[in-house]
């Protein structure tokens, strides 16, 4: 996977879940585009890593499957965002915020020390 | 919440595994195929397009069982597989896996056996609606007037109800049998809740002197509908006979109810008020002194125990004085209750101390087993150490090693726990055969059953922790660069034998103990067993009579009897006869107090005044072999208008004479106190030595009395027994003849014919029983015990092969080697028999109860088992050291 970082498992239901929260209905490689679209190519994504993550959170009711039609006239599976899914997201989201604020104060004293 | 969901899914998630698989491949490969035409639309060269495709699937077995491993349990998939792997492994060693499963299987087998007859027996309620509320009047047995006052005032509870276990004899469709009858009072089932599975139950209306308006009426068990009737749906309205008189099945009992007595069961139930139809003018229904039933009341809701019990005692005065009886102590004592939840068992009195000290020493061989199981895996890890160590040396976490270990001992266990279920099953059957007498058979449902099931379970998963963590912790403990190290032969230190040699240690304690435990209960057997008795029991076999009611004038009972005995001892083989109101040690007593002897009052209270009473013929003496002392016996010419005369034995003229001539002295017997109570005097005229009446070998010979059978007042009664004595030592070959003599001899005569080695044996039910089921256990241990013990020495000769061999080679005589080997055999054998010594004398205090004429600590007893131990031990140790010494020094040497 060369240079490219490997997602840290937890940070990658929050991404899979706001993905699926802009986008609405997405194949694996949909997801796995988006996010490593949006790192700016800096994330790699493989399904070693992704799928295990979907079915956790399919596991959890956060998100659904079901098999359909891409754009292209393809067979794959589509996942989509449930209601609770998007209660946990907004949870998430909140938590992830304020830990990356916390984190970046200590960051700026310590970049003033 | 959200943890539940997820653990239900992946717990749904370890099913269709290949489905899961499939659908999962087939979505990579469509992502694949989106992905490749997403890149060479966007102009990506096609070689670098499949690249990246291929970096991003990478290996789709690796993804798959990186789902696979969110899907399911992944320790739970672990655990299958490590089990899998142990099954394997077992199957490679079967000698170790039959030794273990074995070992297992017996002690869990033991102690669930012991459980599944305690449970029955001590704890399981009876399978009833509000258990919880019934209780039973224990002040033990009433008689029926008794009963009719407590009913009358049953309203003060939720209801009660009677009932009375009987042996009776059924005709049906021409066989007759003797079943286990029992009268119940109408409303009875009502009352215990039970629901019949066919028909009706009895009613109060069934319940009437002579019969209700539906005439008389039975309900049978549902064991009884599926021998008799083949659980025949038309069952009902058909007539079963009983003791002659035809009554109509109106109903079948469910499976489950055996009767109140947890450990009886009954086949046919019949209303109290059919009594006086079977036995005519002899019905007790009136008879004040008779006391032969049971009673159940049914607290109300809103009543405690103590409320019911003042209840009674508050009605008591009343009943006492509408059933009089000449008796001044008559229901003086006041009546009480006690829970009946579990339902009265006259068996569980009889054995709860010997069920509680047996379940003692099935845990002591629970415990044996898993010491055995440790030494066994123990050895084997020990040999499995260079596996576990090139395994932690390539990075194995440890807790993963031991985790296989555990598993693999938690497989044995399993397989254990399987085959200890059907040792249970077929070891408590054997137990409730040996409690069970023709005379009082014994019914308990020893099934396969969830409880028992259980049982097992949570034992063995007790247990498994016990004897697999330790070994696992050992085997994954060492650093592996000294593992293999051991590997190459060297004098190797004995520091980690030290574990097994206090495992074996323990084993030969424990089973010191059990053994102990087994020579004292064989021992107390024996002695009862071999106990004199005072007559020769071996050598006669006895016929109970009884006459159907009413159908023999009470004028020509006696002559019948006679002309019976008569023909019985014209039979091939008959050295005499007898006739008596009761056969000795046949289980009933007759007792009286002796009032005064020539007019002087023998004084004392009235258990020192108390003497057992038989009504005997001529040849009664000659028949049970009981020598005469004095006198002369009961003869033929002891006419009932003769002079009264009694016979009586040595015990009585102790107790009641003193030292001089009995003969001659004239004594009157009754209540003392009541002189309306007292007979006339009797004479003396023989002293006969002393013999058991009792059956009760426990006891002493006890003052007794014999009156001539045509003396005792009233009219002659509907039943009597004729002794036998064979001129052959053994009379078991006489019972059939017998019982075809009785029973050509006059079709009004039913009978029951026994040698009279089956009251002894019945007598010794329990002794024999917790004897059999010692001796069982003491072996088990000694076994499990033994096989430790050489598996310990086996592994410490082979280990120190090489040093014998250096030994051998440099002039060492096998004698030396076997002494070298033997002497730590010896310290470990001595060690473990003081151990035990000890704890037996310590343990035995709660076993004193079951002993008969042996102190706890009875030192032939101490001295037999450490003898046993000390031979089957030694001798466990001296053949892996005699082998150690035969061994010629090259071959050691030569060895790894």
């Amino acid at each position: 996977m060369g240079s490219k970082t490997d997602v840290w498992q937890g940070t990658l239901a929050l991404m899979i879940l706001r993905t699926l929260d802009t986008l609405g209905a997405q194949h694996g490689y949909g997801i796995a585009r988006r996010i490593e679209q949006i790192s700016g190519d800096r994330l790699s994504v493989n399904y070693g890593t992704l799928h295990p993550a979907l079915l956790k959170l399919e596991q959890e009711g956060a998100i659904a499957s079901e098999w359909g039609q891409s754009e292209n006239g393809r067979r794959a599976k589509f996942y989509t965002l449930t209601r609770r899914g998007r209660t946990e997201m907004a949870r998430a989201s909140r938590d992830w915020a304020e830990t990356t604020a916390i984190m970046a104060r200590f960051l700026e004293e310590g970049g003033e020390a | 919440m959200t943890r539940l969901r997820v653990t239900a899914r992946r717990l749904g998630g370890l099913l269709n595994r290949d489905r899961h698989d499939a659908e999962l491949r087939e979505e990579l490969e469509s992502l694949a195929a989106l992905q490749l035409e997403d890149q060479l639309a966007h102009g990506v060269p096609e070689a670098e397009a499949r690249r990246r495709v291929l970096a991003r699937t990478g290996n789709v077995t690796a993804v798959q069982e990186a789902v696979r491993d969110q899907r399911g349990l992944a320790w739970l998939l672990a655990i299958v597989r490590d089990a899998r792997i142990g099954v394997r492994l077992l199957r490679r060693s079967p000698v170790f896996a039959l030794t273990a499963v074995a070992s297992l299987a017996l002690g869990l087998g033991a102690n669930a056996a012991i459980f599944s007859i305690v449970d029955h027996l001590l704890l399981r309620a009876l399978p009833v609606r509000h258990a919880d509320r019934l209780l039973m009047i224990d002040t033990g047995s009433l008689t029926y007037p008794i009963w009719e006052q407590v009913r009358a005032r049953a309203g003060e509870f939720d209801g009660a109800g009677a009932w009375a276990n009987q042996e009776m004899a059924t005709r049906l469709d021409g066989v007759s049998r003797r079943e286990q009858a029992m009268y119940v009072s109408g409303g009875l089932f009502e009352l215990l809740g039970v629901v019949p599975v066919l028909g009706r139950t009895i009613t109060t209306e069934d319940d009437r002197r002579g019969g209700g308006p539906h005439g008389p009426v039975a309900v049978i068990s549902h064991a009884y509908w599926e021998r008799a009737f083949g659980r025949n749906p038309n069952v009902l309205g058909r007539t079963i006979v009983v003791e002659r008189v035809p009554f109509t099945i109106v109903g079948v009992m469910p499976p489950s109810f055996f009767g109140p007595e947890v450990g009886r069961s009954f086949t046919v139930a019949l209303p109290f008020g059919a009594e006086p139809l079977i036995r005519g003018s002899s019905s007790v229904l009136d008879e004040r002194r008779n006391w032969w039933l049971n009673v159940l009341i049914r607290r109300r809701v809103d009543q405690t125990e103590a409320q019911v019990a003042a209840a009674l005692r508050a009605m008591q005065p009343a009943i006492r004085e509408a059933t009089r009886t000449p008796n001044p102590d008559y229901l003086t004592d006041p009546l009480g209750v006690t829970s009946a939840e579990q339902g009265r068992s006259v068996l569980r009195g009889r054995y709860r101390d010997a069920l509680w000290v047996l379940m003692g020493a099935s845990v002591v061989v629970l415990l044996v087993t898993c010491a055995n199981v440790a030494n066994l895996l123990l050895a084997r890890t020990q040999a499995r150490r260079a596996e576990m160590s090139v395994r932690l040396a390539m990075g194995a976490p440890r807790g993963r090693l031991i985790q296989q270990l555990v598993v693999e001992s938690a497989v044995l266990s399993v397989i254990g726990a399987l085959v200890g279920v059907l040792v249970a099953l077929w070891t408590a059957r054997l137990i409730v055969a040996q409690i069970s007498t023709p005379a009082a058979p014994v019914t308990l449902d020893v099934a396969l059953d969830w409880r028992l099931v259980l049982f097992t379970t949570l034992v063995a998963a007790l247990v498994t922790p016990l004897f697999a963590i330790v070994p696992a912790l050992r085997a994954t403990r060492l650093a592996p660069a000294e593992a293999m190290r051991e590997q190459s032969r060297s004098v190797t230190g004995e520091g980690t034998q030290t574990l097994g040699q206090a495992l074996v240690l323990g084993q030969i304690a424990a089973s010191l103990v059990l053994v102990v435990l087994a020579g004292l209960l064989v021992g107390t057997f024996t002695k009862l067993a071999y106990r004199p008795l005072g007559l020769e029991s071996r050598r006669i076999a006895v016929a109970s009579l009884s006459l159907q009611p009413d159908s023999v004038p009470e004028g020509e009972r006696a002559g019948l009897y006679e002309r019976v005995r008569r023909q019985l001892a014209g039979l091939p083989g008959v050295a005499d006869t007898t006739l008596a109101a009761i056969a000795p040690l046949s289980g009933p007593g007759w007792n009286s107090g002796v009032v005064d002897i020539d007019g002087t009052e023998v004084g004392g209270d009235r258990p020192a005044r108390m003497v057992w009473m038989n009504a005997v013929s001529d040849g009664f003496f000659a028949t049970y072999g009981i020598p005469l002392r004095a006198g002369r016996e009961v003869s033929a010419a002891d006419a009932a208008d003769g002079p009264p005369v009694m016979v009586v034995n040595e015990t009585f003229v102790r107790r009641f004479i003193g030292s001089g001539s009995a003969v001659g002295r004239r004594v009157r017997s009754g209540v003392p106190g009541r002189p309306e109570t007292y007979g006339a005097y009797r004479e003396i005229v023989g002293v006969v030595g002393d013999a058991l009446y009792r059956r009760d070998l426990r006891r002493e010979v006890e003052p007794t009395v014999f009156i001539p059978l045509t003396q005792v007042d009233g009219p002659v009664g509907e039943s009597i027994t004729i002794s036998v004595r064979s001129r052959a030592a053994d009379a078991s070959s006489l019972v059939g003849p017998i019982s075809q003599a009785v029973e050509s001899a006059d079709g009004r005569l039913t009978s029951q014919v026994v040698a009279h080695q089956v009251f002894v044996r019945t007598a010794l039910t329990q002794e024999r029983l917790i004897a059999t089921v010692a001796g069982l256990f003491g072996g088990l241990a000694l076994l499990l015990a033994v096989v430790g013990l050489y598996g310990v020495t086996a592994y410490a000769v082979s280990r120190r092969r090489g040093e014998i061999g250096v030994r051998l080679a440099l002039g060492a005589t096998p004698r030396r080697v076997l002494g070298l080997v033997l002497r730590r055999v010896a310290v470990l054998v001595a060690l473990g028999i003081v151990a035990g010594v000890a704890v037996s004398m310590w343990a035995g205090e709660a076993v004193r109860v079951l002993l008969h004429g042996l102190e706890p600590s009875d030192p032939r007893t101490l001295i037999g088992a450490a003898a046993i131990l000390l031979v089957t031990g030694g001798l466990a140790g001296a053949i892996p050291a005699w082998r150690a010494a035969r061994t010629p020094p090259a071959v050691c040497l030569r060895e790894p």
